[in-house]
């Protein structure tokens, strides 16, 4: 009996870890959760991507520094890199492949693969995005928009 | 001991073996240590190689095959090492079924913390595709088929260096008729009968399907039986190489 519990409590929490694992919010590796830094950048990333993924310019040009938000043009930029109009482009998800921070801590560059789908041609592709961070005087994580999104 | 048979498996034995063996682990922190480092290493290993960039099939390859590899490294000795015990007790009635057994049950649940291990190892690194549950299950499959290979080996020879000696000789075998290391066009007559028989080709083709965005169920629990099955003929192999050897000596 006593067995039995235990064997039945080591397959709930195994499970129950490995379902978390499982959430979109874990689909970064351990090493960057453990900095709290890093974990903070690669969130933002993905914020990022959930902006665009979305559709919502708006909010994801809130990222760049205030007086980059009206000019930058992200449709544009998404243009350039999925090789695609907005319009056509689906991704359907998105997850952290690395995260690292010079040796200042006020810069970080966060790489990302992305399964996307073209919808003009029903293509699946999985291209990687490289998203630059810088911080500001005011410690918040600003995105270097220009040199980012580059595959 | 008595001989408390329910069908083939005397459970009464096969209880108090596997608690001994259990035991016997227990009491070598340095072996359980080495047991723990191993998916460690290797996830260490795989995780700098393929850190920061998507991982291919050849990591999922790397990773079906490594499961294979601790099972059968954590196996290969287990049995020829106490051959001498094993002997003396089969005066008192230890049948082979049960000893067979509490090895591959104890052996079983320590592959599971390795497979827990090198999953979380190699998530330290990388991000993994695939449902981590369903991922958990094919290496842990891939232990369990690696475990019954291991057993078998340490059935057939008569001294540990031996058996030690000899996984190499049954590994590389998996390496080298994989698909990835094989061209397409050699995969056809007794080299594809070949590849069909190794552990390494249905790990890695679960791997593959559980990766997969849109993944084949059917093919998923194809290979895992597989898996499974070549794990219990190996098993059964190894009580029947026991017996036929106690024969043989006689």
């Amino acid at each position: 009996m006593r067995k039995g519990l235990f064997l039945l409590l080591v397959v709930l929490v195994t499970g129950g870890s490995l379902w978390l694992l499982a959430q979109p919010q874990a689909q970064v590796p351990f090493s960057v959760l453990l900095s709290p830094e890093m974990r903070k950048v690669a969130d933002l990333s993905r914020r990022f991507l959930e902006d665009i993924q979305f559709k919502d310019f708006k909010a994801a040009a809130r990222y760049s520094p205030l007086e980059e938000q009206k000019s930058a043009d992200i449709p544009k930029l998404i243009e350039r890199l999925f090789a695609v109009k907005p319009e056509f482009l689906d991704i359907q998800r998105f997850e952290v492949l690395s995260a690292y921070l010079d040796s200042t801590h006020r810069r970080a560059r966060v790489k990302l693969l992305t399964h996307v789908k073209l919808l003009n041609t029903n293509e699946l592709r999985k291209p990687e995005v490289l998203l630059y961070w810088k911080k500001s005087i005011t410690g918040a994580w600003e995105m270097d928009l220009a040199s980012s999104l580059q595959e | 001991m008595s001989a408390k048979t329910t069908g083939w498996l005397n459970r009464v034995q096969t209880d108090v073996l596997a608690r001994r063996y259990f035991a016997i682990w227990c009491g070598d922190p340095k072996s359980l240590g080495f047991l723990c480092f191993q998916p460690v290493a290797v996830a260490s290993c795989a995780g700098i190689i393929w850190q920061g960039t998507t991982p291919d099939e050849r990591l999922y390859f790397i990773l079906s095959f490594s499961a294979i590899f601790f099972g059968c490294v954590n196996a290969c000795r287990e049995i020829v090492k106490e051959r001498a015990i094993f002997l003396r007790e089969r005066l008192v009635n230890i049948e082979i079924p049960a000893y067979v057994a509490s090895k591959a049950w104890v052996l079983a649940q320590l592959g599971f913390l390795q497979t827990l291990l090198f999953y979380v190892g190699c998530r330290y690194f990388l991000v993994l595709e695939g449902f981590p549950p369903l991922f958990v299950l094919v290496l842990y499959t891939g232990v369990l088929a690696g475990t019954a290979l291991g057993l078998f080996l340490s059935a057939l020879v008569r001294s540990d260096v031996v058996a030690l000696g000899l996984v190499p000789v049954v590994l590389v075998p998996q390496l080298l008729f994989s698909r990835l290391i094989l061209p397409t066009r050699a995969l056809e007559g007794p080299v594809a009968w070949l590849e069909q028989t190794t552990l390494a080709k249905w790990g890695f083709k679960a791997l593959e399907v559980v990766v997969a965005a849109d993944p084949a169920w059917f093919e998923l629990i194809k290979s895992l039986g597989a898996l499974l099955g070549l794990g219990a003929v190996l098993l059964l192999a190894t009580g029947l190489t026991i017996k036929w050897r106690e024969v043989w000596d006689a």
